[in-house]
């Protein structure tokens, strides 16, 4: 076929759009000079529409005045095109996209009419007022509407008398878009500064029989548009009796002008109802003026739960020491709501001396007022609080020195070590003594093991009372130092009943894996079978502890062992058999089993069975399903029962995920991101043999052994890799393969590619489905996935149709690929 | 015994809510437990929402996140969703699937008929057409979480209606969209809070992050890791062969302002998006609520490492990548980087280097923030006083600005100036052509 120069043209606009098309959203290209004229030959001579709507969305960026006549004859006909037409030249700044606009007015009908109708409107195009006056009593209620809103958006003084003309014959549906046509011209003059002409539109409008909502806009439009005389409405609408008025009022009294508006505003409160109470108040706060807090602060007390709400929320924000009683008395509530509001103000009052009001509250208030005092002191990281809390903790009455102690736990830090260590050996009562060693281990714990222990434990060996010393030693137990270690051995040996309780109370809390042998010998040799007790709980604690097989080299099961040993008593054994439930070994089933014949500790057995079994299920299937099944069979308890069941359901439901891959990668493109990269091919899909193939590392995370963690084993971003393997079936057969990745995930099932999900997301196993037919002997899969940032992961599995389980599968990695 | 009514009754369908209430003199909710009740007589005008009464709410759009919103769902912050809450009513269902609007509407009755009683409540109907929805005179407010390129379209059409809007983000899909969206919150004083939940939930950890910024506990912020760019959608101008429209779907509801495409599958709620439309406004609402630039925008945009890039008028600068050092953030998360440490943010963590940082408590004296620790109590509080939300529709507006303006710069691969103040490019007439896109008719903002 013989092509002319314009045909020939014609035919390369329309390959170049026709590509641009399906490469979807299109990123753009700098305009050339001629660019726009090819374009205007596309739209004149092509009746194609995908062309047709290409080369309107590139006019929509780059279309000048020259564009308008080609694009504007698309704008009355087919409606996804008039709909680009009309993208074009709502945008397009020159002029003549207005006008030809309003030209095509007359020619279009319906809803094209309509779109281009609200083109101008979006143009704001004062020129086509004329028009849209006359189309407003158009029988079109839909043309009626959309000139309604277009003179709306146009405004100013010509477009408002259409309107207003329009409104009196004005019928639903209509009369909606009418009002608010004028609602929108009026703001416009408000916002134009011009207040005056918005005030007649706003006024007769709030005036009217319209409905609420649309009086609540006038009344609110009346009062920005009156200035100076907009703070006088918003008051007298607040205590009036029309409710429209009033809605608007409270909603503008947060962002009225005026020095005095605030005062004037909060006059107000004593004389309204309740409701407009709660709404007023939220509006003082709302100004963050603090001049309102003292007419607030009555209304912490009142009785009106929402009242006072609001004025203990607006208090913490607005008032200062003055209202921490009121806001103590609050937080006291049995109302939660009102609790809370206490609470959470207290922690950001901030005018005055707020520290010494909380204080002084500690020395004389109620016992739970002094609670929320310290409560308080402690959120709000008072420390010039502490010098008079750690008077205070050393005099008056015990519950105010109990409450000193509980703030200066929050508060204190090392520096108050020593003064803490003389109250706790100073300490009069077994409370106050609790206090005061809690306080000195909060500091401990916050130090991060930084502290200087000598004051306690000189304080723990010296000459104070043995009640004094052992509580130190007790503060003690979490730190792992040499000194403390020599005080509580020392303390477990004295011959002081009390120091030698607190010694082997200190040695059953300790973290230090190296009294292990003090607890073991304990566990065996004591007398006392309480601290028997104690210490085999201590041992399983330390010995389940992850840092202590960093520290020792030993495993918990190892150690497990050798307690359970000694451990002759049933509530001993049991507390053992809690810590082996937490082993995740499958030889800890060996230990276990056989206690499962015992029956006073079956239940305990039977639970850490279930525990380890579940643990071990991924790499120990048929282990985890034997003694799940030997639990079932022993146990007695229905929930125990219940839980059995559902690990073993568990453990199918995860069965049967393919763990035996071959990987390749990672692969990358220069500027290329993830999503790029997913439809790029590379070595694995191309050239299958050249690719760097190697065993997939499976098992990498125990409480996952499904999971294919590509991050573990490639890390990094905006990459791909492949996964291959082969899948035997007997017979030919549908399967669905249940896919779960991180990121975006592509499938081949031999040779032929069977799904696609191109996206960045995190792994659920079995978001993905893809309904496939496995053929009989072998089938090869290949794997892409992408890899945006952060988790990499994927895992896959077979099913039945319906769901269920699909048996007699087996994969091998060496027969996976295209 | 006197008879009590409660709001929950069926009124009359001749009545207003507000109306039936009056005439009954109804003392609503005390036995319903609503957390604070007051009387509706004492205000005897009906315009405000006693506490004493329930918020009578509409969900429009009732797929995974507006039934999340509804009936609560593994990901949502609301257990039991709307639903469950003893101040709200749930009065209508909103979907064009029939399936998922029956659905819903079957839950909200069970539920209702299991806590009130067969037959002593107003039943929750359901809706094809949201216009049907927004003409009902007794719905207070509406919850809309359809597909992204319908938010901003429903949300004007549902303030210029009187009722009060949760929407989804994106607040909007264009700029122009946006502002229009302000200009009708504010033509109408309508309530509204945008759907990102980040400053009130996930145990205030944004909310504290952004606090410390804004102390200066990392020094002078430099530079902030949005984690996630631009966003934007574009019309589609390609399409396959038309499938039958399923009978249970109303699929030119469901296009409604997009063109109108031959029926192909996909009712996705983001089968326009461009970039990051669809999580972008969560990330830069916390960037501009860090910043301190709620009420404005960048004013240079680029693209960086293949990804949109902001700087702000006082100098910081956007990346819409993660941090490269950082192993948190993925998840709705925001780094801040300061000249003397750094800060990063998302739903389960708040870390920072160096670590102290984080353990600093905001004190008394400090910057404080709009505290709110419940999205949907925030919303429902300030629906009855009138107060302005945490999310309100001008921070709404300027963070999905922030991220639309990505989508502008994704678009056009090229450095760009911007205006806050006047809302457009500078110079650029073929950028600010991107800032709107048009609708199919009727459908307007």
């Amino acid at each position: 076929m013989k092509f002319s120069f314009s045909m020939k043209h014609s035919f390369g606009l329309v390959l170049a759009f026709g590509l641009a098309v399906l490469a979807g959203p299109v990123f753009l290209r700098a305009a050339d000079a001629s660019e726009e004229a090819q374009l205007i030959q596309t739209l004149q001579t092509s009746s194609n529409p995908q062309v047709v709507g290409a080369a309107l969305d590139r006019l929509q960026r780059i279309g000048t005045a020259r564009s308008v006549p080609a694009v504007a004859r698309w704008l009355t006909g087919e409606s996804q095109l008039a709909q680009s037409a009309r993208q074009v030249l709502e945008t397009m700044p020159a002029p003549e996209a207005g006008r030809a606009l309003i030209d095509a007015l007359w020619k279009a009908k319906g809803l094209a009419k309509v779109g281009i109708i609200t083109s101008l409107g979006v143009r704001r195009e004062a020129k086509a007022i004329p028009a849209l006056w006359d189309l407003l009593r158009d029988t079109d209620a839909e043309v009626a509407r959309a000139a309604a809103t277009a003179l709306g958006k146009i405004g100013g003084a010509v477009a408002l008398p259409a309107l207003l003309d329009s409104l009196p014959a004005a019928k639903e549906p209509v009369r909606g878009a009418v009002v608010d046509g004028l609602l929108a011209c009026a703001k416009r003059f408000v916002e134009e500064g011009n207040g005056a002409a918005a005030r007649p539109v706003f006024e007769m409008l709030a005036g009217s029989k319209e409905k609420d909502f649309v009086r609540t806009a006038a009344f609110r439009g009346l009062i920005l548009a009156a200035g100076a005389d907009g703070t006088g409405l918003a008051l007298a609408a607040i205590q009036g009796n029309d409710g429209p008025a009033q809605v608007a009022a409270l909603q503008l009294a947060r962002e009225l002008p005026g020095d005095d508006t605030t005062m004037k505003l909060a006059a107000l409160l004593p004389n309204v109802p309740v409701p407009v109470q709660a709404s007023l108040i939220g509006a003082l706060d709302q100004r963050g003026d603090p001049a309102a807090a003292g007419a607030i602060l009555p209304f912490a007390g009142s009785t009106e739960p929402a009242v006072r709400f609001a004025a203990v929320t607006a208090l913490g924000n607005l008032a200062g020491a003055e209202a921490a009683g009121a806001l103590l008395e609050a937080a006291t509530s049995r109302e939660a709501v009102i609790q809370k509001a206490g609470r959470e103000a207290l922690l950001v009052l901030r005018r005055g001396d707020v520290t010494q009001a909380l204080l002084a509250q500690l020395a004389s208030a109620k016992p739970a007022i002094q609670a929320e005092a310290v409560r308080a002191l402690g959120g709000r990281a008072d420390a010039a609080a502490v010098p008079r809390l750690l008077e205070l903790a050393g005099s008056g009455d015990d519950a105010s020195q109990r409450a000193c102690l509980r703030a200066l736990a929050v508060l204190a830090d090392a520096r108050q070590v020593g003064a803490l260590t003389r109250l706790v050996l100073a300490a009069k009562s077994e409370g106050a003594r609790a206090e005061a060693a809690d306080a000195l281990a909060s500091i401990s714990q916050r130090s991060a093991g930084q502290l200087d222990v000598a004051p306690i434990v000189e304080g723990a060996r010296g000459s104070g009372s043995a009640e004094g010393r052992a509580a130190l030693l007790q503060v003690c137990s979490g730190l792992v130092e040499p000194r403390i270690r020599t005080a509580i051995r020392a303390a477990v040996k004295d011959a002081n009943p009390v120091m030698r309780e607190g010694g082997v109370r200190a040695l059953c809390d300790s973290r230090d894996p190296e009294v292990l042998p003090d607890l073991l010998a304990l566990a065996r040799d004591a007398a006392e079978v309480n601290f028997r007790a104690l210490a085999v709980r201590g041992y399983v604690r330390l010995a389940t502890d992850e840092q202590t097989a960093h520290a020792t080299g030993k495993s918990p099961l190892a150690l497990l062992q050798q307690i359970l040993a000694v451990a002759d008593r049933p509530e001993e054994k049991r507390v053992v058999l809690a810590g082996l439930g937490t082993v995740v070994d499958p030889a800890a089933l060996d230990i276990v089993s056989p206690l499962l014949d015992q029956p006073v500790v079956q239940a305990e057995a039977a639970l850490a069975a279930t525990q380890i079994a579940k643990a071990v299920s991924g790499a120990n299937r048929d282990l985890a399903e034997t003694t799940l099944k030997r639990v079932l069979a022993v146990t007695t308890d229905a929930g125990q029962k219940a839980a059995v069941e559902a690990a073993l359901k568990q453990i199918e439901a995860l069965a049967d995920y393919v763990t035996a891959w071959q990987v390749a990668g990672p692969y990358r493109e220069n500027g290329k991101d993830y999503a790029a990269l997913f439809d790029i091919a590379f070595a694995p899909e191309t050239a299958p043999a050249s690719a760097n193939w190697r065993l997939m590392p499976v098992g990498t995370d125990p409480a996952r052994p499904w999971l294919l963690d590509l991050l573990k084993l490639y890390g990094g971003e905006q990459c791909v890799a492949y996964l291959r393997t082969g899948v035997y079936s007997e017979t030919e057969q549908p399967a669905v393969l249940e896919l779960g990745s991180d990121d975006g995930v592509k499938v081949w099932l031999n040779g032929q590619q069977v799904y696609a999900n191109n996206i960045a997301r995190p792994l659920t196993p079995g978001s993905d489905k893809a309904r496939v037919t496995l053929r009989p002997g072998w089938n090869s899969i290949l794997l892409k996935l992408t890899q945006n940032n952060l988790g990499w992961e994927c895992c896959a599995r077979f099913v039945r149709p319906d769901g269920s389980r699909l048996t007699g599968l087996r994969a091998d990695a060496s027969r996976g690929g295209l | 015994m006197p008879s009590r009514t409660h709001f929950i009754m069926k009124a009359p369908a001749h009545l207003s809510r507000r109306q039936f209430l009056r005439r009954s003199g109804a003392v609503a909710g005390a036995a319903l437990a609503a957390p604070l009740f007051i009387p509706v007589s004492a205000l005897g005008r009906g315009a405000l929402i006693a506490p004493s009464e329930r918020v009578a709410m509409g969900f429009i759009g009732v797929g995974g996140q507006g039934s999340g919103h509804l009936l609560g769902g593994a990901w949502t912050y609301l257990a039991g969703g709307y639903t469950a809450r003893k101040d709200v009513q749930v009065l209508a269902v909103c979907d064009t699937w029939r399936p998922r609007r029956e659905q819903a509407k079957l839950r909200v009755n069970q539920h209702y008929t299991e806590t009130y009683g067969a037959g002593k409540y107003q039943p929750c109907e359901a809706y094809v057409d949201f216009r049907d929805v927004l003409a009902r005179p007794d719905i207070d407010a509406v919850l809309i979480a359809t597909p992204a390129h319908w938010h901003a379209t429903m949300a004007v059409m549902a303030v210029e209606a009187g009722k009060d809007v949760y929407c989804e983000k994106p607040s909007a899909v264009t700029v122009r969209e946006s502002q229009a969206m302000l200009d009708a919150v504010r033509r109408y004083g309508r309530v509204y809070q945008a759907g990102t939940q980040q400053r009130s939930e996930y145990e205030g950890r944004f909310r504290i992050a952004c606090e410390l910024v804004r102390n200066g506990r990392i020094g002078k912020l430099k530079s902030i890791y949005a984690y996630r760019e631009g966003g934007a959608i574009a019309w589609p101008t390609h399409f396959g062969p038309a499938q039958p429209i399923p009978p249970d779907l109303d699929w030119d509801l469901y296009l409604g302002p997009a063109p109108a495409l031959p029926y192909d599958g996909n009712t996705g709620a983001h089968r326009f998006d461009i970039g990051e439309l669809n999580w972008g406004q969560h990330h830069y609402d916390i960037v501009q609520w860090g910043a301190g630039t709620d009420a404005t925008g960048p004013a240079e945009l680029w693209i960086e490492e293949g990804k949109t890039a902001y700087r702000y008028p006082n100098g910081v600068e956007v990346y819409g990548r993660p941090h490269p050092d950082e192993k948190v953030g993925m998840d709705g998360g925001v780094s801040f980087v300061g000249t003397e440490g750094r800060i990063t943010v998302d739903r389960g963590n708040l870390v920072s280097t160096p670590a102290d940082i984080v353990r600093e408590p905001i004190k008394p004296d400090d910057l404080h923030l709009y505290h709110a620790d419940s999205h949907s109590g925030n919303f429902l509080e300030c629906v009855r006083t009138r107060k302005k939300t945490i999310c309100d529709a001008d921070i709404a507006q300027h963070s999905a600005t922030a991220l639309l303006l990505g989508g502008v710069v994704k678009q056009l691969q090229r450095p760009l100036k911007w205006n806050p103040e006047r809302m457009e490019f500078i110079g650029d007439d073929e950028a600010n052509r991107l800032l709107s896109l048009s609708q199919r008719p009727p459908w307007r903002v």
